[in-house]
């Protein structure tokens, strides 16, 4: 029996949903850029928890599970949708830059705008460790890649954030980190 | 001893507490002698920082409060992933049987219930196919289990796309919904609060048919009718 066998654990299990519900939207929101999308997929990782709470055998791991079932639900939403985008290619030719698309908002805008312009990999692990605040290694559970991949990763985004947020005439440089694919 | 000796991953590692206790040791000694280098971690700490500020929890619009637990909830949830294959068979597109398609899902979620279906219709899509498909199952249930209306009761629960569903621009369906809902009392229309708070940002004006009630979030409404036992089958 997992860790939240039983009537009381039930509760718990449920508790502890209602909890992590806001901070999983939060994730789904910014991987997503899509508050319909966000939605959905946070109420099917809450669909998938309860379906599948007996496999849980350590409480600690309870965040790091939670967001391993809402990063597969979003691959399998993206794999059911390959036929009309990828989400890596997403934006990256988009001729606007980031000024222009913000040019009017605020600092927070500006940020989330630069967020959602990083690759889907780097994006996700950049907002596991700093909003998460989730380890290395947690992340590498998470998302099911290797630690080396983590940091590279997390590197890259946080360089590609810098030189958007944190350069002055960010935008002409950041152009062409924009436009560097991943290979791996 | 320059900076150059620290690789960008290194100092990642160092503000996000994943070095060890001699690396840290040695970086922050570094530092202190080394300004470029502890600039660089200040820029690094203030992306950070700027990700984390751009991103505050979303905001608490609804608490969800529910006196009485049940047990029900874990029968309901266990069963979600029979009700999601068979909701595949209901739109699929060379599935000819559709009329008895939602009454099987019904049937099939709890055949040894002695209490009486209770089904939450959540609506996100605006296909009018689906949605058309959506209402004739709905009013062939209701139809069935007329007079006993203890026997059925659904929700349609509308959030994101769905919405339109239950706009009173949408002449289609808010004619047959509102002749529905004055016939079966067993029907209720929710709407999601979260989504009409949004449309409103975004500048969309909705007027929502006089039968339509609203539910603070469709997430937590979802989640808490599953808890009642309610059977969830999201279009």
């Amino acid at each position: 029996m997992g860790i939240f066998g039983g009537l009381g654990g039930q509760a718990r299990l449920h508790k502890k949903l209602v909890d992590g519900r806001e901070r999983l939207h939060r994730m789904a929101l910014v991987w997503t850029r899509d508050p319909d999308l966000a939605m959905d997929l946070v109420q099917e990782t809450i669909g998938r928890a309860l379906d599948k709470h007996g496999q849980l055998r350590d409480c600690d791991n309870f965040d790091a599970w939670l967001y391993r079932i809402l990063n597969n639900a979003w691959l399998d939403h993206l794999r059911k949708r390959r036929d009309t985008c990828d989400v890596d290619d997403l934006d990256l030719a988009d001729e606007r830059s980031p000024e222009r698309i913000c040019q009017q908002s605020q600092l927070v805008d500006q940020v989330r705008c630069a967020i959602a312009r990083l690759p889907k990999g780097q994006r996700q692990v950049v907002t596991l460790v700093d909003l998460e605040e989730f380890s290395y290694k947690t992340v590498a559970e998470i998302l099911e890649i290797p630690i080396g991949t983590v940091m590279s990763r997390l590197c890259r985004a946080r360089n590609a954030l810098k030189a958007l947020l944190l350069t002055p005439s960010g935008s002409q440089e950041t152009a062409k980190v924009s436009h560097l694919k991943r290979i791996k | 001893m320059t900076q150059a000796h620290y690789s960008d991953e290194m100092l990642n590692a160092f503000i996000d507490g994943e070095l060890d206790v001699e690396d840290r040791a040695r970086l922050l000694t570094a530092m202190r002698t080394d300004p470029a280098l502890a600039a660089r971690i200040n820029e690094l700490r203030a992306v950070r920082d700027l990700v984390r500020l751009a991103c505050p929890k979303t905001e608490a619009t609804d608490n969800i409060t529910n006196p009485r637990r049940n047990l029900s909830q874990i029968a309901a949830a266990t069963l979600l992933l029979a009700v999601g294959m068979l909701l595949g068979l209901v739109f699929a597109p060379q599935n000819h049987d559709r009329p008895r398609a939602l009454e099987n899902i019904a049937k099939a979620v709890n055949p040894y219930k002695n209490t009486g279906d209770r089904i939450v219709l959540q609506i996100t899509t605006d296909n009018p196919d689906k949605l058309n498909v959506v209402l004739s199952e709905t009013e062939r249930l209701l139809r069935t289990h007329a007079g006993k209306p203890d026997k059925l009761q659904i929700a349609i629960l509308a959030n994101g796309k769905g919405m339109n569903l239950l706009r009173t621009a949408n002449h289609d369906f808010s004619r047959r919904l509102a002749t529905l809902t004055r016939k079966y009392p067993n029907l209720t229309l929710l709407a999601c609060k979260e989504t009409l708070r949004r449309l409103r940002r975004e500048g969309v004006r909705v007027r929502l048919l006089p039968e339509v009630h609203t539910v603070p979030s469709a997430l937590s409404e979802v989640i808490e009718r599953q808890r009642a036992g309610w059977t969830h089958i999201q279009i």
